[in-house]
């Protein structure tokens, strides 16, 4: 499916969901949720699924008030989930007395594949420890929501530009923390 | 597409690339395989089970306001009907928000400080209607010494339109004179129950009191009537309380005599205050368009600049 074609399927689903015919808002659901799990999950959501679920509420409730194409209401739903993952580490900052989320554990008996990857995740994890905040977020954004530059600029109210560098800056960086020697 | 650390331009597509499985030179391989550990390791596999009575579920929760009920077929891992049927905040009815606000609302009661601050407010409360009855006299409280006139000037300068009218201010000086009026009147009739129960309670034991033997006139004189003082418009209802309670027991007539007393109420005309007094609550452009909106708008949320390159597909 080419940009044409996905800016198509996205106005014809986006103008029956505004009419209220629930399986247009359930194909938008179905299109935007995988990657904003896994926004949230990467960027230390408490409850990545539930998160999820918030924002696509809010999705929902605002959606016949919305105006743009595809890239805009991507922008929008990632702005929303950017919100409430700010207002959840303020409220768990105030919050000393909550346990902080545990580290996954590999549990006795796993089969290997899912020891790999709990391991795999913390190796990528201490590989992200490695860049800044900022660095972080527009590298997850691209890589794991599957925003583009411009979609991520829109999210993050900065230019494409300077998306662009920090991208840059953060995959050099993680380079260099793979392979110290070079 | 090669690697060129001293400026970013020539990687603006880097990640398109890899994530496209374009073929990417050497020194960019390993560039490409930390995109792609990153990539898998957040990434579920698959997509999160669904149901496919949801959508219709959440406009039928929408429309009627009522609880979702999950379709046969729901899996407890739907993640957007976990989040519908517990764990959505905005979406849910008033009622449950009540509930909510009545729970929280008595858990802060149920704390020290909770306790401590409604203690206060019930004995200010108390205190207050003390007060205001003429039970007990507390100078801090606004009440009867306060000047009527003064009072009354204060909400005159606080409506610009009076002050700017040459006849809004004749009537506001005519108000002025009513509420001095008034205020002489309560005053009299203040000092005259006060001077029936002092009379009352040197007459004779309880009994006698209570079978009319004990006419206030003899020892008082005829109770303060509100035409003595020029105030000929208040309500017949006024009027016919004060008569009776002139032709009463002095236990009767102190009873309807406290609302006419009032410190709020001089001469019981409702129609003075209403005219010049502003409102409290008229200031302040309680616009009730901004109230009560859940909906978020996605004017605000959403962005406002042009639209680029789409990115990851459906």
């Amino acid at each position: 499916m080419d940009a044409a074609e996905a800016g198509r399927w996205f106005g014809e689903r986006l103008t029956e969901a505004q009419a209220g015919q629930p399986g247009a808002f359930d194909e938008l659901v179905r299109w935007i949720e995988r990657p904003l799990v896994a926004f949230l999950d990467a960027r230390g959501a408490d409850d990545p699924h539930g998160m999820a679920n918030d924002v696509l509420v809010r999705v929902f409730r605002g959606i016949t008030a919305f105006q743009g194409g595809r890239v805009q209401f991507r922008a929008w739903v990632f702005r929303i989930a950017r919100n409430m993952l700010v207002d959840e580490h303020r409220y768990l900052s105030r919050r000393p007395d909550m346990v902080p989320t545990v580290p996954e554990e590999v549990p006795e008996g796993a089969t290997p594949d899912v020891a790999d990857r709990i391991g795999e995740r913390e190796r990528v994890e201490a590989l992200l420890a490695n860049l800044t905040d900022e660095q972080r977020e527009v590298l997850l954004m691209r890589i794991v929501a599957g925003l583009s530059v411009e979609e991520t600029a829109q999210v993050l109210g900065r230019r494409p530009g300077a998306i662009r560098a920090l991208q840059h800056r953060g995959l050099t960086r993680l380079r260099a923390a793979r392979s110290p020697k070079a | 597409m090669r690697w060129n650390p001293s400026h970013p331009d020539p990687h603006r597509d880097l990640i398109d690339a890899v994530l496209s499985g374009e073929p990417l030179d050497e020194d960019l391989l390993d560039v490409a395989a930390i995109v792609h550990d990153i990539r898998s390791s957040y990434l579920p596999v698959t997509s999160p089970s669904h149901d496919s009575g949801l959508p219709a579920a959440i406009w039928a929760r929408l429309d009627t306001d009522a609880d979702l009920i999950a379709g046969e077929g729901s899996t407890a891992s739907s993640a957007t009907c976990v989040g519908l049927t517990g764990n959505v905040s905005d979406a849910e009815p008033r009622g449950r928000k009540r509930d909510k606000m009545l729970s929280t609302v008595s858990g802060f009661v149920g704390t020290l400080t909770g306790k401590m601050l409604l203690g206060t407010a019930v004995t200010a409360a108390s205190v207050g209607g003390l007060h205001a009855a003429d039970v007990v006299d507390i100078p801090a409280l606004p009440g009867n010494d306060r000047p009527a006139a003064q009072e009354q000037s204060g909400g005159g300068d606080a409506d610009p339109q009076a002050a700017s009218s040459d006849a809004a201010a004749a009537g506001q000086q005519t108000a002025a004179e009513k509420q001095a009026a008034a205020q002489a009147y309560a005053d009299a009739v203040r000092d005259w129950t006060d001077c029936v129960a002092e009379a009352a309670a040197a007459q004779g034991d309880a009994e006698s009191r209570v079978t009319g033997e004990f006419d206030p006139r003899e020892h008082c004189g005829e109770r303060p009537l509100p035409e003595d003082y020029g105030l000929t418009d208040l309500p017949s209802q006024a009027a016919d309380a004060a008569k009776g309670s002139a032709d009463g027991t002095p236990a009767e007539s102190l009873v309807p005599d406290a609302g006419s007393t009032a410190p709020g109420d001089p001469g019981g005309d409702p129609t003075d205050g209403g005219s010049n007094v502003p409102a409290p609550g008229g200031q302040g452009g309680d616009d009730p368009t901004n109230r009560g909106s859940d909906v978020p708008a996605p004017g605000s949320n959403a962005p406002t600049g042009g639209g680029g390159p789409a990115g990851g597909q459906p």
